[in-house]
């Protein structure tokens, strides 16, 4: 028995050390479509240093949708925010549990999801992946979200 | 078709090296170019990890590779070059496209 727990104790470290989870996929969806805006970026401030305005000009990626969806996001954020520090304590108190987690559980799920399917996209079209990888890739993540929202209203972790 | 020879290529300056090379083939030599940097820093970052450390951690190398790659991509793209550019459309979009999956592989990978 006290083997077993001492295993049981060794894989769930194993997995802590080892797994991401889902607050951190979220967090990195966002970075990577940040890394992703500032490279290009930075691509095209040096290409109209050099008197070259089209040199991150693919015709392959289109960072337009990245920019709009990570500006979302930002906003949502805000708008979040706001809400929260704007009610009264004990209004908020209840509220949260009632309405927010849900809402902020939407929010996230909403944001990485739009972020995914920007990047699955690009992958596809430029690697000529077919429909059903990407779809199942975006299946995994919509799983896993799902189970992170269940976990944030069971636990608020 | 005669071959167009080094010594009557018209450009000037030591980028004609890629450039003669890029032609001659199509664009092949800088796709091979930039395939060659990003497994040879891969995987000696990859290796010097392991010498120095005693395990490895793929994902750095990666991420770093792509990076780098991505940059001289980038860099190559300025140069003027005649009719085909040091670096494609196509090679930078997969460029980009590297350095975004390495990006996630590194900030979702927790290491050993």
């Amino acid at each position: 028995m006290v083997i077993l727990c001492c295993c049981n104790n060794d894989l769930e470290d194993l997995e802590n050390k080892t797994m991401t989870t889902a607050k951190q996929l979220v967090i990195n969806a966002l970075l990577a479509g940040l890394f992703l805006v500032c490279i290009i970026s930075f691509g095209g401030i040096l290409g109209n240093n050099y008197g070259k305005p089209n040199l991150m000009d693919t015709g392959y990626i289109d960072t337009d949708r990245v920019t709009t969806a990570i500006n979302q996001t930002s906003q949502d954020a805000e708008n979040w925010g706001e809400a929260f520090t704007s009610d009264n304590i004990f209004v908020s108190t209840g509220a949260i549990i009632i309405f927010s987690i849900w809402g902020v559980f939407k929010l996230i799920y909403t944001s990485v999801i739009t972020m995914f399917v920007i990047y699955f996209d690009i992958v596809g079209t430029l690697f000529g992946l077919p429909a059903i990888v990407t779809g199942v890739l975006t299946a995994i993540i919509i799983i896993t979200l799902i189970f992170a929202g269940w976990k944030l209203i069971k636990t608020g972790e | 078709m005669a071959y167009v020879e080094l010594t009557t290529y018209n450009i000037t300056g030591p980028q004609v090296l890629f450039c003669y090379a890029n032609d001659i083939t199509l664009g092949i030599a800088m796709y091979m170019f930039y395939v060659s940097v990003f497994l040879i820093m891969a995987f000696s970052i990859t290796e010097y990890q392991r010498r120095s450390t005693g395990y490895t951690d793929f994902s750095v190398g990666f991420g770093v590779a792509s990076f780098t790659t991505l940059v001289l991509g980038i860099l190559f793209r300025l140069i003027d070059c005649g009719t085909n550019p040091l670096t494609s459309n196509l090679a930078l979009a997969v460029l980009i496209v590297l350095a975004m999956i390495g990006i996630i592989f590194l900030l979702n990978d927790r290491g050993r």
